[in-house]
This record gives structure tokens, sequence and C-alpha cells, in this order.
């Protein structure tokens, strides 16, 4: 035991967990790039947020010395944590009310009476994205062939939304 | 090269690729949320860079950056959000779009 080098082994163990830390914002980025839904990114996106940052944290907490940097290490983390879920509850929360959020993917439980409109189709589907012109062609095209939501639910409302498109592109007309 | 500098270089690659990864997402992201969602990963990446930094570079160290950023990274979010919320476009073909407006305040 005494023959140890413990600023060495500290050091290479906060490497390691910077090391992690940094795996995990990459995993995460490649999750945001490849996953074709709101929620699913934001499921990916956590990744970093919480575990990543603690991670590295917890790295820098083994590497460098003194309590001080422990201490608002420590206030990091706790601000952190407590600052993710506002802003994630807020996102998906809009997410839903804008209508990004297929209906389908959403189990409503016995407590979510106020949920009924969504659930009865009045939101429309992640593949509807002509409502605001928002999305593209080809935008339209991956997230209704990876959700897979049925496209003939809202083909009587398109037309009626295209007289206040003045986003330039006027193709909204989806294939069926 | 020391294992501490191949581990330096292979943390800043990481961080550089998640970081560029990210901005893809922001640039071709179809709808506001997903901006979003992706600068919200960025300023965790961006804190992850910090600590990074104040962990293997010698120096000044960048705790009250990191403190700041952890506080008011997420207010962006939250204002967007908000602003998203604000701005419906439903589809104009419902029966009660007023009841709606009044079941989601």
């Amino acid at each position: 035991m005494t023959g140890w080098d413990w600023d060495l082994i500290t050091d290479s163990v906060g490497l390691v967990l910077i090391l992690f830390g940094a795996v995990l914002c990459v995993t995460a980025a490649i999750g945001l790039l490849r996953f074709n839904d709101l929620l699913t990114r934001m499921h990916a996106a956590t990744k970093p947020q919480v575990l990543g940052v603690l991670l590295v944290l917890c790295g820098v907490a083994l590497s460098k010395e003194g309590g001080l940097h422990i201490g608002m290490l420590l206030l990091v983390g706790v601000f952190q944590m407590l600052t993710i879920p506002v802003g994630a509850h807020m996102v998906g929360r809009a997410g839903f009310r804008t209508g990004q959020v297929a209906p389908s993917d959403i189990h409503l439980g016995p407590s979510s009476d106020h949920l009924e409109p969504a659930e009865a189709g009045l939101v429309p589907a992640a593949g509807d994205g002509e409502h605001d012109g928002r999305f593209d062609g080809a935008a339209i095209d991956e997230i209704s062939a990876g959700s897979g939501f049925h496209d003939e639910d809202y083909s009587g409302t398109i037309e009626d939304e295209h007289g206040d498109d003045d986003n330039g592109h006027d193709e909204g007309v989806r294939p069926s | 090269m020391s294992y501490v500098e191949i581990m330096t270089w292979g943390i800043g690659i990481l961080l550089v690729a998640a970081s560029l990864l990210t901005v893809a997402r922001i640039v071709i992201g179809p709808s506001v949320l997903d901006r979003v969602v992706a600068s919200d990963v960025l300023v965790s990446i961006v804190v992850c860079a910090l600590g990074a930094q104040t962990a293997l570079v010698e120096g000044k160290s960048t705790m009250p950056l990191l403190i700041t950023l952890s506080l008011i990274g997420f207010m962006g979010s939250v204002a967007v959000a908000r602003f998203v919320a604000r701005d419906r476009d439903y589809p104009v073909d419902f029966d009660e779009p007023e009841q709606v407006e009044e079941e989601w305040p």
C-alpha cells in the first residue's frame, strides 16, 4: 500500500472518467442525428446532460486537489440536475402542444383526462408537418417513414392550410 | 507522448466531433424544438469541455463559468419552448378550436 503513487492513480481515474463523459457526448450527438422523432431525440439528449456532466465533474474532482473545487463542482452538479428537467419538461410540452408528438406514442393514464383532444386526433401528428410550413418534404418523408403514422387522417385539412403559407415552398401535398 | 497527452487528445477529438454533429442537427433540424434540444446538448458539451480543461490544463480555473452555464443554460430552451407553445398553427378543420384554447391555457 505504501508504495503506491496516489496522485498518479487519482489523475488516471479522473482522466478515464472525463473520457467516459466525452464518449457519452459523442453518443448523444450520434443519437441526435440518427433518431427521427422529437421524443427519441430528447431521450438521446439527456445522456450527456446528466450522466456525462456528472462523470466529467467527478473526473475533475479527482484530478484537482483542494476542497473549494469539490464544493463548486457539487454546486455545478446540483444546478445541472435542477435545471435540466425544467427545460426538458418545457420542450416536451411545447412539442406535444404543437403536434410534433404522435398521439400513438403517448400512453394516456387514468389521470390524464385533460389530454383528451390529443387522443381524439385534434393535434396533428408529426408526419403532417405542413400545418405551418415548418418541415420540408424530405423531413416529412423521414418522419412519417420512421414512426409509421397513418397518412390519411388529415388529408382533408391540407388544402385549407396553403392559403397563408408564406414560406415559399408550396409542394405540401402528400403523395396519397 | 505520455498517456496523459494521448488521453487529452482523445477527449478533445471526441468533444469536437460531438459538437460538430450537434451543430449539424441544429442546422438540419426540421423543427424549432429539435434545434432547441440540440442546443441544450451543445451547452452540456461545452460544460464537459470546460470541466476537462479545468482538469487537464494548468492555469486558471473555469469554475465560475461552469456554474454560470449550469445555472442559465436552460433559460434559452425554456424561452423558446414558451414561444413555440404560444404560436400554435393548428389545422383549421377543428370542430371546436376554442375548446382547445381553453383546455390548454
